[in-house]
């Protein structure tokens, strides 16, 4: 029996294919470049050689989520992610997800049920937007700047927490010829500091080892992570594919709801 | 009977301000605004004025920035400014503001009184002391009422009776049991959550006697439905002021339904009755400063715990699920609430989340969080 | 990975010869000292709260926000506000609290906090017990609330109302002096409760008597800002606040102020300015709200290129009263009219006399108005008087920006608005 999850993100959509409880295939498309869920899902289900019909049961997430019609089921990515990262790591206690539009923190339990979580408000600071915006300023590649920032010797601070106030400041940064990779490290640490608050707010006792996983793009910047590491003080897991940790949790609802 | 309301069950958005006052006016009678869910309405409704609610609305603010008003207060006090800037409030006799947080009270008379100059005839600013557990606050908010009275009295020019007050307590008080009446009636699914919720904000403008003909009628007519049994996420809405039905209606539509609140648009504003076994004025001051669920900017002593009791008695009354905060940006003593508030809910593994609205509640990132929370309530999560 | 601090540190060139941070120190060491030996208790306070009280009774009044405005003149209050905000702070509120908070939640014990304070010996004892007087914002008794909870200690909240608006200051009604008093009848017996102290009326006559005195030389200090050139600027009244907010009824702060006030005296005989020598004074400003305790440069010292200098502060006014003077034989009553009616609990009337009285008085030619985003009390203040300046025709500019935390503040934005201010005043 195969089923599917298809997350449909701001910036990126992505589907994955389960048969038998096994990950068989998956599919990551931006969003804006012709990426339709339903095409998504063709997708990944081509490469698995399989078509539409032999889906028992989608289940869609993402801010996305009301709007594919095809899925039976609509399910937020807060309980997606929290599915999702349970089945790869778990030990998983926390999740730490940095997306697009807003930032997430996700408490379960033992049996990975979701119990809390918490959203940043709607201001861009600590979130995916954040990045992209200095990655602009920067003039680079925002995959470029996770390894960049590595090679920073003395961080920068970035002391403004709004935007709009930081952007102009990383471009004064530039003008005075501070290197890149230390205003980058300078603007991770930015984001990590409003994502540790929203961490924080969330546990108040002591994290166990191996129970913070980060999900979701922003996980595959490993300076991002490390400035994270810094904030929150425990070491953080990156299952190998963050970005589709969203669409298996939907595909592992998608199992169960066949079970039911 | 045939009643004079025009329409018995509005929400804020169906009825402009001209037309809430104009009705009553037309019958030659006078109209006075409050702002909060803290002002001893019985004295207006003692002297036959129509006492109304002032809440806000999440209209875009269009003329108070030309006045200078503070950017940094919370959408309530820039949309009360903007609705009395704009003139809509012109049909009104006048203006009662309780002193209340820092940004709201004060800053509404002050300018009412100088950059709206007798926009209203009777203009009046209730100084409420802001700790309660002490009888001297207590005699001095008797004080302040009985000055209150009299400033009525003579823009009336005339008397208000001592049995006019005791008859407004006794219509107030019937209005109030008739809410509560209505809230139980919801917990057990005879009424939907947006309805009570209805009942609750047509009560702040509506003349009482008649709003409580109407209450009677809408429980009758509950009462012989067949109630609703239903396995929705059953939420207590906390916070202050909602300017209209959303988030009601938002839950509703994402499958849960509101059991119980501690809003100022809710249980805050009817919860307790006056007491009927003594001088008039002084059980109005007892009410007002005692009153449960206390607002935490007007009891600045520890009154959180008293409010953490109210909730817990609340959920447990109408067995809620959950408690949904929704609070206003730059509304600092609530929030200063909530972070204890959450601790204890916490402690007590009671569900929860919180939401911080501005000029709208923000339906895109509430809907999630609000799924989400239901999927745990629903053992999704 | 090395880090490098960026806020800008901008110390206001001063003035006077006082060594203010010397007093506190010394304030704090004593506290500190007392705490351990156990002698004297300590409780905290919000500003403008009675502490002559205290003081009759052998009580350490200690006021995080005085604290608060240390750390930011120390550069180190957005640590701390960090640690605050990493606690669940909305990061709009008040950044005095959420520095002490951050203080309380663990942000005492960080490495770069540790130097900062044993350098300066600044370390805030822990209370045995806590009060407020809710006179100013209604943050405050919460505050207290919140440090009671978490060190577990007794508090204590009063509660200044709001005047009638048709009430004057010389006239104040039976029962707002009534219910003043009975509170701070309350308060004693809260102390005498918790401390086992005894109280002593003469003792409290005695500690008025000295407020009283700092508060008259204060207003004598105020009084010969009058002159042209005006002898001593806003970045140096500004630090004297300590004085008056933790010191008042105590004989030193009275010897300081007395010190202080000669040195002023003699400056004006002199006819020296507070600008510096070759500058003529060609504008005098007001300035409205609290200051950047982080960058008071940009504050006071900026303005010195165009001959501009601060001759009056109305923060600074508010500390000692604005009721009228005190009388010892009848100190309850005293410290009511002191505390409980200021702004913002006063009547329009009266503050509008207070600041509008200053433009003739100080020959003031506009008002640098320096709001403060975080606080409800002071934006909306200024969102207030800003109308009120549009209506009597005087130029004003508006400084967004922070008490004491530089993350919330752009200072291009703010010494351009200032350039473009004095631009103007000077065509
Ligand atoms: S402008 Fe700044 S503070 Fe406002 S939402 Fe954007 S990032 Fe946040
Ligand atoms: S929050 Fe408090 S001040 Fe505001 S309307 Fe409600 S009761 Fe009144
Ligand atoms: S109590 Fe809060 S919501 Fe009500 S007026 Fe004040 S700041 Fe606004
Ligand atoms: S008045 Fe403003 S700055 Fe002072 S404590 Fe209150 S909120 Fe903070």
């Amino acid at each position: 029996m195969y089923v599917a999850g298809v997350d449909s993100g701001a910036l990126t959509t992505k589907a994955v294919i389960l048969g038998d409880g096994k990950v068989l295939s998956h599919e990551i498309v931006l969003t804006g470049m012709g990426g339709k869920a339903h095409e998504v899902v063709e997708m990944a289900l081509s490469k698995a050689d399989l078509s539409t019909d032999d889906l028992a049961f989608v289940v869609a997430t993402g801010y996305g989520r009301i709007n594919v019609p095809f899925a039976a089921k609509q399910v937020t990515e807060i309980t997606c992610h929290g599915r999702g990262a349970h089945f790869l790591i778990p030990t998983t206690r926390m999740i730490i997800d940095v997306g697009g539009q807003d930032s997430k923190v996700i408490r379960l339990n033992e049996q990975g049920n979701v119990v809390d979580f918490a959203m940043n408000d709607k201001c861009a600071a600590g979130s995916g937007r954040f990045l992209e915006v200095m990655a602009n300023a920067l003039e680079i590649d925002l995959e470029e700047m996770g390894k960049l920032s590595l090679r920073s010797k003395k961080t920068v601070e970035i002391s403004s927490t709004c935007t709009v106030f930081a952007e102009s400041e990383v471009i004064s940064h530039i003008a005075s010829g501070i290197p890149k990779e230390d205003i980058i490290a300078g603007i991770h640490r930015a984001i990590a500091s409003r994502v540790a608050g929203l961490f924080f707010s969330k546990v108040r006792r002591k994290v166990e080892q191996d129970s913070v996983v980060m999900t979701g793009g922003v996980a595959k910047n490993i300076g991002m992570i490390k400035s994270l590491e810094e904030e929150i003080g425990i070491r953080i897991i990156v299952p190998p594919k963050p970005q589709i940790v969203g669409a298996l949790g939907a595909a592992l609802i998608a199992q169960e709801e066949c079970f039911m | 009977m045939e009643l004079s309301i025009k329409k018995p069950f509005f929400t804020p958005k169906d009825l402009s301000w001209h037309e809430r006052a104009k009705w009553w006016k037309d019958k030659g009678k006078r109209v006075l605004g409050y702002l909060c869910s803290d002002f001893p309405e019985e004295i207006v409704y003692a002297g036959g004025i129509l006492p109304i609610r002032i809440l806000g609305s999440n209209e875009a603010i269009s003329e108070a920035y030309k006045y200078s008003i503070n950017p940094y207060s919370c959408y309530v006090t820039r949309s009360i400014l903007d609705i009395a800037l704009k003139g809509e409030l012109s049909d009104f006799d006048g203006l009662a503001i309780t002193t209340t947080c820092d940004a709201c009270g004060l800053d509404i008379y002050w300018r009412m009184e100088d950059q709206v100059k007798g926009s209203f005839p009777f203009l009046y600013l209730l100084p409420r002391p802001s700790i309660s557990k002490t009888e001297s606050s207590h005699k001095f908010f008797r004080v302040e009422l009985f000055r209150f009275k009299e400033s009525l009295e003579e823009f009336l020019q005339e008397e208000i009776p001592k049995s006019s007050l005791a008859h407004a307590i006794k219509v107030y008080n019937q209005n109030r049991s008739l809410l509560r009446e209505i809230y139980d009636l919801r917990g057990e699914g005879f009424i939907s959550g947006v309805d009570a919720a209805s009942a609750v904000f047509s009560s702040m403008g509506n003349p009482k006697d008649e709003s409580n003909l109407l209450l009677s009628r809408m429980i009758e007519e509950a009462k012989v439905r067949e109630p609703k049994s239903s396995a929705a996420p059953r939420i207590h809405l906390s916070g202050s002021v909602l300017f209209n039905l959303e988030l009601f209606e938002l839950i509703e539509d994402l499958g849960g339904t509101v059991v119980s609140d501690d809003l100022c648009v809710g249980s805050r504003y009817f919860w307790d009755p006056v007491s009927t076994d003594r001088d008039p004025l002084e059980a109005l001051a007892t009410r007002y400063l005692d009153k449960e669920p206390a607002c935490p900017c007007m009891n600045t002593e520890s009154k959180v715990e008293d409010r953490l009791n109210f909730i817990l008695m609340m959920l447990e009354r109408y067995k809620a699920d959950a408690v949904v905060f929704c609070l206003h940006k730059y509304c600092d003593t609530h929030q200063l609430d909530y972070q204890i508030l959450a601790e204890e809910l916490e402690e007590r593994e009671i569900p929860f989340l919180v939401h911080i609205i501005e000029q709208n509640i923000g339906t895109a990132q509430l809907r999630t969080k609000l799924e989400a929370l239901f999927e745990i309530i629903n053992g999704r999560g | 990975m090395a880090e490098e601090k960026k806020y800008k540190t901008g110390k206001a060139k001063k003035t006077l010869s006082v060594d203010v941070l010397k007093y506190v120190s010394k304030y704090y060491i004593e506290a500190n000292r007392a705490k351990k030996k156990g002698s004297k208790p300590i409780c905290y306070h919000t500003s403008l709260d009675p502490i002559e009280i205290d003081y009759a009774m052998g009580i350490i009044p200690m006021l995080p926000e005085n604290f608060a405005a240390i750390c930011g003149a120390l550069q180190i209050a957005p640590d701390l506000i960090e640690v605050a905000e990493q606690r669940g702070c909305p990061s709009d509120l008040c950044s005095y609290f959420k520095n002490h908070f951050g203080y309380m939640e663990g942000g005492k014990d960080l490495p770069s906090m540790k130097d900062a304070f044993d350098m300066n010996l600044i370390v805030l004892p822990d209370p045995d017990i806590v009060c407020s007087l809710r006179n100013i914002c209604r943050l405050h008794p919460i505050w207290m609330r919140q440090v009671a909870r978490f060190y577990n200690v007794p508090a204590f909240t009063m509660d200044a109302p709001q005047l009638h608006p048709k009430t004057s200051l010389s006239k104040i009604d039976d029962h707002y002096i009534e219910f003043g008093v009975s509170q701070l009848k309350d308060y004693i017996s809260f102390l005498e409760k918790h401390t086992g102290r005894k109280f002593d009326m003469e003792r409290l006559s005695e500690t008025v008597a000295l407020s009283d005195r700092l508060s008259k030389i204060f207003e004598e200090i105020y009084e010969l800002r009058k002159v042209t050139p005006c002898p001593v600027g806003g970045e140096d009244l500004n630090s004297l606040v300590f004085f008056l907010v933790t010191e008042a009824g105590s004989q030193e702060a009275v010897d300081v102020a007395q010190g202080i006030l000669d040195e002023v005296k003699d400056k004006v005989r002199r006819r020296e300015g507070a600008l510096p020598e070759g500058t003529e004074e060609a504008h005098r400003v007001s300035f409205v709200g609290i200051p950047p305790w982080h960058d008071m440069a940009t504050a006071f010292t900026y303005m010195q290129k165009y001959g501009a200098t601060s001759v009056d502060e109305i923060y600074v006014r508010a500390f000692s009263g604005f009721a009228g003077r005190m009388d010892p034989s009848h100190p309850l009553e005293s410290l009511v009219r002191k505390y409980f009616f200021i702004y913002p609990t006063t009547t329009e009337q009266a503050l509008r006399l207070i600041n509008i009285e200053d433009i003739t008085g100080y020959g003031i030619d506009g008002f640098i108005c320096w709001n403060l985003t975080t606080c409800r009390l002071i934006s909306t203040l200024i969102a207030r008087l800003k109308a009120m300046y549009d209506l009597f025709n005087i130029p004003y500019v508006t400084c967004d920006a922070d008490q004491v935390d530089p993350r919330q503040y752009n200072v291009e934005q703010v010494r351009n608005r200032l350039d473009a201010f004095f631009e103007n005043l000077e065509e």
